[in-house]
């Protein structure tokens, strides 16, 4: 008899093999293979940031009035804002905010979208109809005014405009959810899970669900990027990060005041954004790509 | 010789970043003016992409030609360039696809397509041409083609679509029409009429006809000459009548004998006079959803009053063409929808009264294998979780044991042991069928629904697959529930056999009796529409008028009264009962008293 | 096709009144006391109550609610608490500037798009249909009030070529009686032939106008490519070629058609966010719009305003995709 060890081997082999050709073909694309270095780039910066922050100090509220608004220079390397502090500092944390923020809120989303959805969409009759018209309002809202609005009504702080957004962001995951459900459940699978009398559980999370996760997938990743956008507006306006939170927007927000003469001070959190969004939608695209049925039938 | 196509020496490749392919590799093929060629391969063997580098549509790359020359009227189009080739179709060579819904442009009307390939095609004013394509509507023998030219493609029927495509490739008037499997889609009565008519109007029009298909029997009854094309080569090339009766190559053989399967002996099969399965008045109703602002309840009514019974160890066959409720009725004897009303003993009891404990446990001898071995198997599953459902389900074994029984059901279907580590899309179309089939088993179940168990994989793999079965059969002592629209499987597989048409049972019996003399109309109808090797024209075959009405409001009294050429007064009103008649159950007022 | 325009105009009608229901909720579930904002902080505990009773808020809830629903019959969104005037007007002083701005963009966007879109898809993987795509999802990647950071940077500060913001210079302001026809100074100056005007309001719209385009260009570029690739592998695409029509009616006349639906569905989305947008680039761009009332709103926490905002740009956009719904119907799988 095989040892428990061999056994995991074996069922995890495949696993691993079919993992390995997801990346293979996502790596055909040169532009999600460079994103993905940007990625695990950004995400190592993120955990190590107040370690190798060139002034941790100046992460947070040190004030150095003596070199305020100093140009880029070799011991600031993106200059100084308004109080003297590292811009570049500042910007390595606020990749930890942003990334941490996105995670947080695209997954909670995700998983409770997932779940409404798989329960709309197995449940069907007047679950279904309420559930997907209570969708429908939420998603007939312009995108990032109602969160503008919860996050206002909350008091503005980082926490809030985190749970404004969770409030505002998770409709989308649970209609995708539930129409790949009703497509999945026709599926002579699981009509033969039904015929051999496996309970409706069991069916919905482990026949139904996980083949319903490619789209979630392709839109979380999406969403990671529009996420850090979304928080940095609301930051922009005042509603997020709180002062001397070295959040990207919040930065952007503050440096409009100085942009004509310090171009600096707004320029470099503003590319810090753009590549970090670039970077999660490419993989994004780069992952529709290899998980998208249509693309990859040939 | 006037030969309208020839092709030499072909070759062409498939370019993936997984590497080069070869897929077409011909030697030599020709179509002569004003005649019929038939193709014959499976899926896979390349015949859409020869049917598409003719015209000088296959897409390039991934497709790329290495060399070779497609000689059309005389001119290598091979050798044209993109423009020319561009006015040669239409006028010299045109289509009829394979799947009529997705040919036709879903946004614009019937007539306005027509319309369209009229203006460019022959430069007529808008009034003149809408004249022409109505005059074509009538030529493809469709009713109403005022009311037809205003409808879009999704109103019409599958049947109607497949003319209007017909119709669109004369439209064009070229003198070449390839054909790719012009039936495959449509049910087999709607088949002779269309076969029918590609026939007579290639005789009327003089146009030369190159027909693809997957089935020999369909290809001999067209065809003048016939080439049979086996992954990419011409394997065997000649009149029709002589490969039929004197086929050289093996494969061919393995064709041929696919169409008709030599009948088992029956002899050494013990049948016992136990029951085991009885069904009294099953009926399943449908609501139709979503009917906007209509307050009647309407219904499907997919199965509607059927009764049959089988005793164990037997094989009984259900009959029907798509949408005659076969599936349905037995999706419901499954349970996995709920009856609407009626009853079903299952080996002494009645399944629809079970409370959920005990109906857990009676779905263990009910196993069912699904048509598509594609998506019957969940594809993010190990083999060895996917055979191993059921006894998850129903049994506490151990680890060991478990793998054990796994890779016990995958040696008695034929497959390797320690390939349970595997993912179903690492195997073939045949060999996902035995992977449903061992799932099946697993739970040593009493009966087993086959539903097309054959319909979707390869000829070789079919043969096979059929010889799979009765072995197990034998070996396990199963019964089968086999639902087949190709009547020689059932013929060689059953031993009863019950013909369904529009959620009715209209003729159910021994299989023998029935095969050798139909009673009710619709069967008669049914086993003469079907080409077989005998077939000397399509002319010969049996067509049924009009289309299978919707369930949703069927006809009143007969349901086939419509379509009947027997139809009597009494058939439009009361709906026959089924009655004993020369050993078989009928449901036709023919053989009232 | 009455019957199914009669279908989503019900089904607006429930989605608007879930919208009311909601933005109802927010306003009287919030943990800020309503009554003592309104008085003001140095209100007394007498004030406040009275501000209670002013408001309705020591009614029950469903009067609330009622009272609610029948003040936005009478478009009456509350008044803002700092200039106490009604939110409505304020909104409506704003609306063409918005208006004007949101219009500009959207077609701008949508013009670009689907051209790129299309000639990306042409082209597909040659050397332009790669920017093409690279471009699309930059533009999507670029958070707006940056943008127009970096823009008045380069087109003002450094090469002094437009101004900073506003509608109009201030010199215009003072010497000219403006014209009030539509409230749309481009189309007003055209209609009163101010060509002077006309330049000047050109001027400052240039700016706005392109950074509030870039996400729509961007959403309906990859709409259009995705769309029209999937439509030209179609079988019928093949098959009206097979019939021997000329690529370029097969490509203008059917793929073009078919792409409708998913484009329109682009430009919602595309729509719904150059309304948010707007609150970002108005803000930067001082442009005297709706956008920037919210965003003023927001700093002061004006909690009628920002709701009153809200509703009314919600309420826009169910009209929006109720109208492009409509549309989108001319393809008939839709109404099926």
């Amino acid at each position: 008899m095989e040892s428990f060890f061999e056994k995991m081997k074996k069922s995890f082999l495949p696993k691993y093999k079919e993992f390995r050709l997801s990346l293979h073909l996502m790596n055909r694309n040169k532009l999600s293979q460079l994103s993905m270095i940007i990625l695990i780039i950004l995400v190592v910066a993120a955990i190590l940031a107040p370690y190798i922050a060139p002034y941790p100090g100046d992460i947070y509220g040190e004030v150095h009035m003596g070199s305020a608004l100093q140009p880029p220079s070799k011991d600031h390397i993106l200059g100084t804002d308004e109080v003297g502090r590292d811009i570049f500092s500042r910007l390595l944390q606020g990749t930890r905010i942003s990334l941490a923020c996105s995670i947080i809120i695209v997954l909670i989303c995700a998983v409770f979208g997932a779940i409404l959805g798989a329960a709309a969409g197995t449940l069907g009759r007047w679950i279904d109809d309420v559930l997907m018209r209570i969708t429908d309002i939420f998603m007939a809202f312009p995108p990032l005014l109602l969160t503008i609005a919860f996050s206002a009504l909350l008091g503005a702080s980082l926490k809030n405009a985190i749970i404004a957004m969770m409030l505002t962001w998770w409709p989308p995951y649970a209609r995708l959810m539930r129409n790949s459900a009703l497509t999945i459940r026709e599926r002579p699978y699981v009509k033969a899970a039904e015929a051999i009398g496996t309970k409706k559980l069991r069916i919905t999370v482990k026949h139904i669900m996980p083949n319903c996760i490619a789209p979630l997938i392709i839109q979380a990743s999406m969403d990671m990027g529009a996420v850090i956008l979304s928080l940095a507006s609301l930051s922009f306006l005042g509603l997020g990060a709180q002062s001397p939170q070295p959040e990207w927007g919040l930065m952007i927000s503050t440096s409009r005041a100085y942009f004509l003469n310090c171009p600096w001070y707004s320029i470099f959190p503003g590319l810090a954004i753009v590549i970090t969004v670039l970077a999660m939608n490419l993989i994004g695209d780069g992952l529709r790509e290899v998980l998208d049925p249509k693309t990859k039938k040939n | 010789m006037d030969n309208y196509l020839e092709i030499h020496n072909l070759k062409l490749n498939h370019h993936s970043f997984e590497g080069t392919r070869p897929v077409l590799d011909i030697d030599h093929l020709a179509v002569e003016r004003g005649k019929t060629l038939g193709i014959v391969g499976e899926s896979g063997s390349g015949k859409t992409v020869l049917a598409l580098t003719i015209q000088g549509l296959l897409q390039m790359p991934p497709g790329q030609i290495e060399s070779g020359e497609i000689i059309l009227d005389g001119q290598d189009i091979l050798k044209l360039k993109p423009r020319e080739v561009e006015k040669i179709r239409g006028q010299k060579v045109s289509m009829i696809f394979q799947d009529p819904m997705s040919a036709l442009n879903p946004v614009y009307t019937v007539g306005d397509q027509m319309t369209r390939v009229v203006m460019e095609r022959q430069g007529k004013k808008k009034k003149k041409a809408w004249q022409i394509a109505q005059d074509m509507v009538n030529t493809v023998k469709l009713p109403d083609a005022e009311q037809l030219m205003n409808k879009y493609p999704h109103e019409l029927s599958g049947g109607q679509r497949q003319r209007i495509i017909i119709g669109l490739a004369l439209l064009c008037g070229a003198e070449l029409i390839i054909a790719d499997e012009p039936t495959r889609n449509l049910d087999v009565t709607i088949q002779a009429g269309v076969l029918q008519l590609i026939h007579e109007l290639q005789q009327k029009f003089q146009v030369a006809v190159l027909f693809i298909a997957n089935n020999l029997a369909l290809v001999s009854a067209m065809c003048d000459d016939v080439a049979i094309l086996k992954e990419g080569k011409i394997v065997e090339r000649g009149s029709a009548r002589e490969i039929m009766d004197n086929p050289s190559d093996e494969y061919t053989k393995i064709l041929i004998n696919s169409v008709t399967p030599k009948r088992k002996q029956n002899d050494r099969r013990q049948i016992s006079d136990e029951r085991l399965l009885d069904v009294t008045g099953l009926k399943k109703y449908f609501p139709v959803k979503n009917q906007f602002m209509t307050k009647k309840n309407v219904f499907v009514k997919a199965v509607d009053d059927v009764d049959f019974h089988m005793n164990k160890g037997e094989i009984m066959g259900i009959v029907g063409e798509s949408g005659c409720g076969k599936s349905t009725l037995v999706n419901t004897i499954l349970l996995i929808h709920r009856p609407t009303e009626g009853k079903v003993l299952f080996d002494g009891k009645d399944i629809f009264s079970l409370n959920p404990q005990e109906l857990r446990k009676a779905r263990k001898d009910v196993q069912i294998v699904f048509q598509d071995p594609y998506w019957s198997l969940n594809p993010r599953w190990l083999v060895k979780d996917i055979i191993g459902e059921p006894l998850l389900v129903h049994e506490k074994l151990s680890s060991d044991e478990y793998t054990h029984r796994v890779q016990n059901l995958m040696e008695i279907v034929g497959l390797k042991r320690e390939d349970i580590y595997m993912y179903p899309h690492e195997f073939s179309g045949g060999e996902r069928q035995r992977l449903a089939i061992a799932r099946a088993l697993s739970v040593r179940p009493k009966l087993v629904v086959l539903d097309e168990p054959t319909s979707a994989i390869d000829v070789v793999s079919q043969s096979q697959m059929l010889a799979l079965l009765d072995n197990l059969k034998e070996q396990m002592q199963l019964s089968y529930i086999l639902i087949s629209h190709d009547l020689g499987v059932v013929n060689y597989m059953a031993d009863k056999i019950m013909i369904m048409y529009l959620g009715k049972v209209v003729e159910f019996g021994d299989s023998k009796t029935i095969f050798n003399d139909p009673k009710h109309p619709y069967t008669k109808a049914l086993f003469n529409s079907i080409p077989d090797l005998r077939t000397k024209s399509v002319d010969d075959l049996f067509t049924i008028k009009g289309e299978v009405p919707s369930a949703i409001n069927p006809p009143a009294g007969c349901r086939f009264h419509p379509r009947c050429e027997h139809c009597m007064g009494i058939c439009k009103q009361v709906s026959p009962e089924t009655k004993l008649v020369e050993g078989r159950y009928v449901g036709c007022h023919l053989y009232d008293e | 096709m009455y019957k199914y325009i009669l279908k989503r105009v019900l089904l607006s009608i429930i989605v608007l009144f879930g919208i009311i229901l909601i933005s109802f909720c927010i306003t009287r579930v919030i943990p800020t006391d309503v009554a003592a904002k309104w008085a003001g902080p140095k209100a007394t505990a007498e004030q406040v109550a009275a501000a209670r009773v002013e408001l309705g808020l020591d009614l029950p809830y469903h009067q609330q609610f009622f009272n609610y629903c029948g003040d936005l019959l009478h478009f009456d969104l509350g008044k803002s608490y700092i200039t106490h005037r009604p939110v409505t007007t304020e909104i409506m002083n704003g609306l063409m500037a918005t208006v004007e701005l949101v219009i500009l963009a959207d077609l701008l966007g949508l013009i670009a798009g689907v051209f790129l879109g299309m000639y990306s898809a042409k082209h597909k993987n040659k050397f332009i249909d790669y920017i093409c795509r690279f471009s699309s999802i930059t533009f999507v990647s670029m958070p707006s009030f940056w943008l127009g950071l970096a823009l008045q940077l380069i087109f003002f500060g450094i090469l002094s070529l437009l101004p900073l913001g506003g509608r109009i210079s201030t010199a215009f302001a003072v010497l000219h009686q403006l014209p009030d026809i539509t409230g749309m100074l481009l189309l007003d100056s055209l209609l009163t032939g101010n060509f002077m005007l006309f330049a000047d309001a050109l001027k400052h719209l240039i700016l706005p106008v392109i950074v509030v385009s870039i996400y729509p260009t961007g959403l309906v570029l990859r709409q259009t490519r995705s769309a029209l690739l999937e439509i030209l592998n179609e079988d019928y695409m093949t098959a009206a070629k097979s019939y021997g029509l000329k690529d370029r009616v097969v490509y203008w006349r059917y793929a073009l058609k078919n792409c409708i639906g998913p484009t329109i569905t682009a430009i919602t989305y595309a729509f719904a966010y150059t309304l948010t947008n707007t609150c970002l680039v108005e803000a930067i761009f001082s442009w005297p719009g709706i956008g920037k009332y919210i965003a003023n709103a927001v700093t002061n926490y004006d909690f009628p305003a920002i709701m009153g905002t809200t509703l009314f740009t919600a309420l826009v956009y169910v009209i929006f995709n109720l109208v492009a719904d409509i549309i989108a119907a001319s393809d008939p799988r839709v109404r099926m």
